[in-house]
């Protein structure tokens, strides 16, 4: 049985818009003030702030727990990385409490990535970008489509696999008011859409927004107590596989593009939890782009290899079938948080608030940050 | 990089590469991400295993047919005002010009 010793108690959304007309420090500030209401607590409560960002995008910690007026903190952590960081925030705010460094952790994203500084066509900077950018293979959503070409090539996968994955999760979306994208989408749809970036649809991408995230993270024995149930953090990892390479770009050195960093945590994941794949109830996979789903499902062992595709197109990820996945609508639908949405809509779920997309089993949810090298996933329980 | 990463040994061996090379992974660039590139879409990138072993990222020279994963493909160079860009093009292409 796990020694979990924190659950995410409480979270907080700004709306998601194309132009927020506001600063990222008013907006990280409402997300994080929204989550500390919605746990129950007061400010005088919070002893942690933890975030991330990309080139700068967002606003120091310090910056935050200085305009809600929080108290003196204990635990204020910025780091340079993108959608690998939400569960691995989550995992160092668990792991600070464990240390009795922090009582209750803030861990946010926010930036205006629609009409501000946005990271699809951003120029990482990094040591083999030098050799990237003149040949014109410069986004991110580049590097994320040259594993699907792989992944599909190897494991039998078609356009019609790729597709089910923003298909199904649209079906979400349309139940989910805060989602961008809620008109519905069907395979003729799908496949009418001109390539962005072969195999990549625009389906197939997520779609940049601006707004923020929160959610509170809490020490177990405080958290019981709460205006919610606990999400229990029953399991954190973060992983960067052998050879992860120079920089967020660099996959030249890495092996193998069918499995991503899911297939290097999962036993570490699973075994902190004392649970298996199988116990799985929901998941919740990062997508910034639809292949990242697919691998994931594998890399987890919620999926045979080489059969995510048939299973997503077979129905099982919708709320009637055997795993629901991605009941946001994803960072496809929903909006492109770096996957702090994706954290955020697992701890509803499992709490039992995720409305009329609430799966109906949901007391072991699996949770993902993160597309290739590197990334880090969450087991979040009901508590037991 | 300053030393092996696969054993950590610092220092490293030049090895020639004669060129020859096979698509391990492929995208098709159809939308332009950065200004530079507008002029240059639809145009394919791919990681090339080079015969030698190393992998590389380089663009595709299409031209009629396709080019597919697993194809074999031949090293060309490509001159700009002041750079020599690696590319590859298909096998069969760089032969048919021998």
């Amino acid at each position: 049985m796990s020694a979990a010793r924190a659950a995410i108690t409480g979270v907080g959304y700004t709306a998601f818009s194309r132009d927020s007309g506001r600063s990222v420090l008013d907006l990280a500030a409402e997300a994080c003030a929204a989550a500390i209401d919605d746990a129950g607590l007061d400010r005088a409560d919070v002893d942690g702030v933890a975030s991330f960002s990309v080139m700068h995008d967002s606003v120091p910690c310090q910056a935050v727990a200085t305009t809600l007026a929080l108290p003196a903190q204990g635990l204020l952590l910025d780091v340079d990385l993108g959608g690998q960081a939400p569960c691995y925030l989550v995992g160092l705010a668990a792991a600070a409490i464990h240390a009795g460094m922090a009582r209750h952790v803030l861990v946010f994203r926010a930036m205006n990535g629609r009409s501000g500084r946005r990271v699809g066509t951003m120029e990482f900077s990094g040591m083999g970008a030098q050799f990237r950018y003149p040949i014109g293979y410069d986004s991110y959503l580049m590097y994320v489509a040259m594993w699907a070409s792989r992944f599909l090539h190897e494991t039998g996968g078609t356009a019609e696999d790729l597709g089910a994955v923003p298909i199904a999760q649209r079906w979400y979306a349309e139940r989910n008011p805060r989602a961008v994208r809620r008109e519905p989408l069907d395979l003729a749809a799908y496949l009418d859409q001109p390539y962005v970036v072969e195999p990549y649809r625009a389906a197939d991408c997520t779609v940049e927004v601006d707004g923020a995230c929160a959610v509170v993270v809490s020490a177990l024995d405080r958290a019981r107590d709460l205006r919610h149930p606990p999400a229990v953090v029953a399991a954190h990892a973060y992983r960067a596989g052998e050879r992860s390479g120079l920089d967020i770009g660099d996959h030249l050195l890495w092996d193998d593009y069918t499995r991503n960093y899911t297939s290097w945590l999962a036993d570490d994941l699973y075994r902190q939890a004392g649970l298996g794949p199988g116990d799985v109830q929901l998941a919740e996979i990062y997508d910034c782009f639809s292949s990242t789903v697919l691998i994931g499902l594998e890399g987890l062992g919620l999926c045979g290899r080489g059969e995510a595709g048939g299973f997503v197109r077979s129905g099982a990820t919708l709320l009637d079938g055997s795993l629901p996945v991605n009941t946001h609508g994803g960072l496809l639908a929903e909006g492109y948080l770096h996957g702090m949405n994706t954290v955020a809509e697992a701890a509803l779920q499992v709490q039992g608030r995720g409305g009329e997309r609430q799966a109906p089993r949901h007391e072991v949810c699996a949770v993902t940050s993160g597309a290739l090298m590197d990334g880090s996933a969450l087991i979040l329980t009901a508590a037991r | 990089m300053p030393a092996c990463p696969y054993c950590g040994a610092r220092g490293h061996q030049e090895v020639e590469a004669l060129g020859g090379g096979r698509v391990h992974a492929l995208v098709r660039v159809h939308r332009a991400l950065t200004p530079a590139m507008r002029g240059e879409v639809p145009y394919a990138v791919a990681v090339v295993q080079l015969d030698e072993g190393a992998r590389v990222v380089a663009r595709v020279e299409e031209g009629s047919a396709p080019v597919h994963i697993d194809d074999a493909v031949r090293a060309c160079f490509v001159d700009h005002e002041d750079w020599t860009e690696l590319r590859f093009e298909p096998e069969s292409a760089a032969g048919a010009r021998r």
